[in-house]
This record gives C-alpha cells, structure tokens and sequence, in this order.
C-alpha cells in the first residue's frame, strides 16, 4: 500500500506578506513543490502609466516598507539613465549611504528577528529575547543606526521622501553626517560579534551548484551601478536584462518566476553578491568572514545568515568612509531635462537585483513601467531547494521537517509584498 | 512639578485604507490640545515604535487591527497587565509588527508602566483604498472614549 503524506503550511509566518507552502511526498517520494504567493497583486506597474517621472521614486518606495530605498535608487537610476545623465561625486556617495543604512536596517531584522529563531529552536525572536536580553538589545540599537541614516538623508526611517530623480531635496551639512558617526562605530564592533554569534549555528549540510547573479562594478561592492554577472558566464549591460531574463507566469503562484531564458532559475541576494564580489569587500569584512568559516564564496544558503551579518559590517564600514570623505554639494540635485527614451537600472536590494525599466515620454511621462523584484527572481530557486533538500530529510517527522522548511524558505528573506505586483495584467484590460 | 506627561502614539499608513484609522483617531484628537498630553503619528517600524512607547508616564497607542470581528469594533486591551493576543495587531507590512514590538518591550523590560492599546477593526486596507464607513463611524467613537481615558488619567496625575 502506497502511502501518501502532505506537508502544508497556510501560512508562512516571519516571512515578508502572505505566502504558503505545499510539499507531497508519494511513499516516500517528493512529487510536488509548491511555494504559494497568495497575497493580492497590487499593479504598480500599472498605477505608474501616465504620471509624472518625478513621482515615480515615491509610488515605488510604497511597494515595500523593508525596502523603499532600493525601489528609489532603481527608480531614479533609470529615469536619469533614460534622460543621459549620470549623478556623481558627494550625490552618488550620499546614494550609497542611505542604501548602507537600508542593509543594516534590513539585514539585520532577518538575521535576528525572522532567521535566527529557526536556528536556536525559538518560535520568535521576542522568545530569544527573554534568554537572550543583552543580544536583542544589541540588535535593535544597530538597527537603530540603519535608522538614523534613513531619517536623516531620507527625512524618515520608513518611506523616505527625500530621494528624487538627480539626487535629493535636501542634502546634509557634514556635521549632521558626523553626527552618526560614534552609533556607527559602535556598530562596527557589534556586526563583527554578530558574525561569530551566527557563525556558530548549526547549519544543515546543503550546497547546491547555483547560478549567481549580482551587480559587479569594478572599484567597488555593488550597490546602484555595475555590469549585471553570474558564475556561469552572463555579464551583461543592464539595459540588456529583458533580453536574457523572463518572466514566467505559474498557476500556483501571485508572483511571476523569473528565469534565465538560456538556462533556468538563478540566485540572487546576499550569497550571490558574495560570491561575485568578494574582492571589494573591505578587509575587516574579509578577515571576519574567514573567521567565521566562509570561503571566498558560499554554496550553502542556510549560511546567507552569517553574509547578511557579513555584509551589515561592509555597509558600516562603508558609511564611515562616505562621512568622513563628504563634502556637502552645491546643489542638492543635478538639473536635467527629460526627453522621450527608454531608462533601464539594477540596484541591489538587500534581498537582490531590483531591476526597474520605464518608457518616458518627451515630457517625462511615463508610458510604461517594468518592475523585477529579487524575491520573484528567486522564488524557482527556492523551490529548487525544496526538491533537493526534501528527500535527504524524508526520514524526519513531519513537524520537523516542515520546520526545516520553512528555514530554507527563509534563507532568501523573501519579500512576497514585493513581488505580487503582476499577474494577469493582460488579461484584466482584455 | 507636573505630572507625568501622556503619550497618545497613533500607529497606521495613510494610504491603505482602513490602517489610516491610528493616524486619524489621533489627529482628531490633537485638535483639541490637553495639556499634560502628547500626540505622536507612527508608521509601525518596530524599532521606532518601541522608542516612542519607552515614556516614563502613561501611554495609550491606536492602530487598526485584523482579528475577524466586526468592521468598525473598538478593541481595548490593557497591554501593561496582559500579553496581546498573538494575532492582534499584525497587519501591518512589516513583519516585525506593532504587536511583536509591545511583546519585544515587554521581554525586554522596556514596556510602560500603563500601556492601553486600542485596536479599530478594519476591513479594507489595500493600497489606495479609502477609509470603510465602518471604520469613519468608529474612528469618532474611539476618539470619545480616548478623551475620557485621558481626563480620567489627567486627573489621576494632577492628583498624584
């Protein structure tokens, strides 16, 4: 007698937005992944037609309350991209700050707030807490300075409304930057005991052969520009993105699953980054990463925990030296005039690529708007890993083996708000 | 010396609808100035919301909440005597939510010594969408009941 058993969890808790997942398993044979992204698609890309180029900063930033500041910078990096212009010097650099603040900010949370517990048998971080006080305050207080950085240049931690297309509203005097300085500091010491902390967990033994893509620039760890890269051969100019990825639209899901179209699904987010851009880490970051245990680059995305503690680390260091290097421009913003193109721009966002296109109008109206989001780029990996990793841990119980699950899932700090965005456009406006 | 000064902390996002309903309940509330009472707007970020809340003096926090009951119930939970229901207050976007940042505070040692949460049931909070009527009708209604919470607690600290 075959013996069918079904893992279903209806609702995923400490993940982004409503999502679930479904596993069959057929006399002990996996016959059905399926990560279910249910929560309602929201038609951003839709909303953005015919408004104004300037708005679209704002509009995007609304997708996400974990992100706003990627959806900015890819908003505003392809509207400039689209009018032939480029932001340079203290602008550019203040770009990178408030991104440093939205990793510390973001990478953080998931590390110790959504990950962790999985790892310390903890059903949520406010349990770890009660064990763990000093720890949980540490965290807060560093999430705290990836606050500050997103008040001050973004006029508040959560929706900035500062960023606009040529720079910023308002721009910092240097005193204001230096005024972060000794929080900063403070939390380069607390990144570097979060890196051992989490390099202590136990990792369940899992590597796949994964294709990475990420951002690589050559002078330094990506954030809004660079060449678009995988490890198995891609290195594409952004503008080139629609012609080696697409989107597939799946029954289960809200969200679209993006793959290569020359192969298939791929990796983004922090182990991608990692991976292709190991060498502009500062050496601070390098140093703790080899202690922790990681090698150039990591196969394992359970350990994303310890990259995303690694990379918390490169964007204080990085803050600090935009800071103590800022000289307070001229003007807040470049000028620029629009004219009627197509803009294409890839930030990366603490989960992944962002990638963001828009047809403007000689007005600066926008005609169309295309929004990629790392988690619908990832969502075929992750359930790639499902069907790799499942079968090994056949033989544990089912509450365990749902748990384990979910900790896979988790690996890719999905952000399932963000990607539900599509679906049956087409077809709505028949 | 005066007495200890209230907190009013309205928690919502103006543009999903019925979760505007904190935002609002507080901005009424602030038009007619107590004093001795201070009004702040926030957005539910955890880490904000716990500084806000960390006051030596009383504290009362609105939100909108989820919980299945009729659009339009006004919820009252006396959160410094008892832990919140563990799905109360979590629709918010963030997944550290409203409910996990009181809970967090508690663990932590950081809650107020009086916390009284208030929960307005919504029941539409897409993107856009304006506030239900439900939700305007119970809006004033907590609005009422916050201001004679408030002249009972601004009676007890002048007292004090």
């Amino acid at each position: 007698m075959k013996k069918t058993k079904i893992i279903k969890v209806d609702y995923l808790a400490r993940v982004e937005g409503e999502g679930a997942l479904y596993l069959k398993i057929k006399d002990k044979e996996l016959t059905d992944v399926k990560l279910k992204i249910f929560e309602p698609p929201r038609f951003f890309e839709a909303f953005l037609r015919d408004r104004d180029y300037t708005e679209a900063p704002d509009i995007t930033a609304r997708i996400c309350g974990i992100c706003p500041i990627a959806y900015q910078m890819s908003a505003v990096h392809a509207m400039e991209n689209a009018f032939g212009v480029q932001v340079t010097g203290p602008l550019r650099e203040l770009r990178r700050l408030i991104y440093c603040g939205e990793w510390i900010e973001s990478h953080i949370l998931h590390a110790f707030m959504l990950h962790a517990p999985d790892f310390l048998g903890y059903q949520d971080a406010i349990q770890i807490a009660k064990d763990h006080k000093e720890l949980i305050e540490n965290v807060l207080r560093f999430k705290k300075t990836g606050n500050e950085i997103l008040t001050l240049l973004g006029g508040r931690e959560i929706h900035p409304i500062n960023v606009k297309v040529g720079g910023f509203y308002r721009v910092p005097h240097r005193e204001e930057l230096k005024s972060l300085q000794d929080n900063l500091k403070w939390a380069r010491d607390f990144a570097v005991e979060a890196v051992k902390f989490v390099a202590k967990l136990p990792f369940p033994d899992f590597e796949r052969d994964y294709e990475f893509v990420a951002l690589q620039h050559p002078d330094e760890y990506p954030f809004n520009e660079g060449r678009i890269v995988s490890n198995k051969g891609l290195d594409i100019d952004v503008s080139q993105y629609d012609d080696h990825f697409e989107e597939q639209h799946v029954k289960h899901s809200n969200a679209l699953h993006s793959v290569l179209k020359e192969r298939d699904s791929y990796f983004v987010g922090p182990m991608a980054r990692y991976s292709l851009n190991y060498d502009q880490l500062p050496k601070v970051a390098k140093d703790v990463a080899k202690e922790a245990g990681l090698g150039e680059t990591c196969s394992n995305p359970f350990k994303s925990i310890i990259i995303r503690c690694v990379e918390s680390l490169f964007a204080v260091e990085e803050a600090l030296r935009i800071i103590e290097s800022y000289e307070m421009p001229d003007q807040p913003a470049i000028a620029l005039e629009p004219r009627a193109a197509t803009g294409y721009a890839c930030t990366e966002a603490p989960r992944g690529i962002l990638y963001h296109r828009y047809r403007v109008d000689e007005k600066g109206i926008i005609q169309d708007a295309k929004i990629v989001p790392p988690t619908s780029q990832n969502q075929k990996t992750i359930e790639n890993d499902l069907w790799a990793f499942v079968p090994e841990h056949m033989d544990q119980a089912d509450d365990q083996l749902q748990w384990q699950c979910e900790q896979a899932i988790r690996n890719y700090d999905p952000c399932i708000s963000c990607a539900t965005h599509f679906l049956k456009l087409n077809v709505d406006r028949g | 010396m005066e007495g200890e000064t209230i907190t009013v902390i309205g928690v919502g996002n103006e543009f999903r609808g019925d979760d505007a309903a904190g935002l609002l309940v507080v901005r009424q509330l602030k038009e007619k100035p107590l004093p001795g009472v201070k009004f702040l707007e926030q957005s539910g970020e955890a880490t904000a919301l716990m500084d806000a809340m960390d006051q030596t003096g009383p504290v009362i926090l609105v939100d909108a909440v989820q919980s299945n009951a009729k659009a339009g119930t006004i919820h009252r939970y006396d959160a410094s005597e008892q832990s919140m229901p563990a799905q109360f207050l979590r629709c918010s976007t963030h997944n550290f939510s409203v409910h996990d940042a009181i809970e967090m505070a508690r663990a932590l040692d950081k809650l107020p010594l009086r916390l009284m949460v208030f929960g307005v049931e919504g029941s539409q909070f897409e993107p856009g969408a304006e506030v239900s009527s439900p939700v305007q009708g119970a809006i004033v209604k907590a609005v009422r009941q916050i201001n004679k919470e408030l002249q009972t607690l601004t009676g007890e600290s002048s007292d004090a």
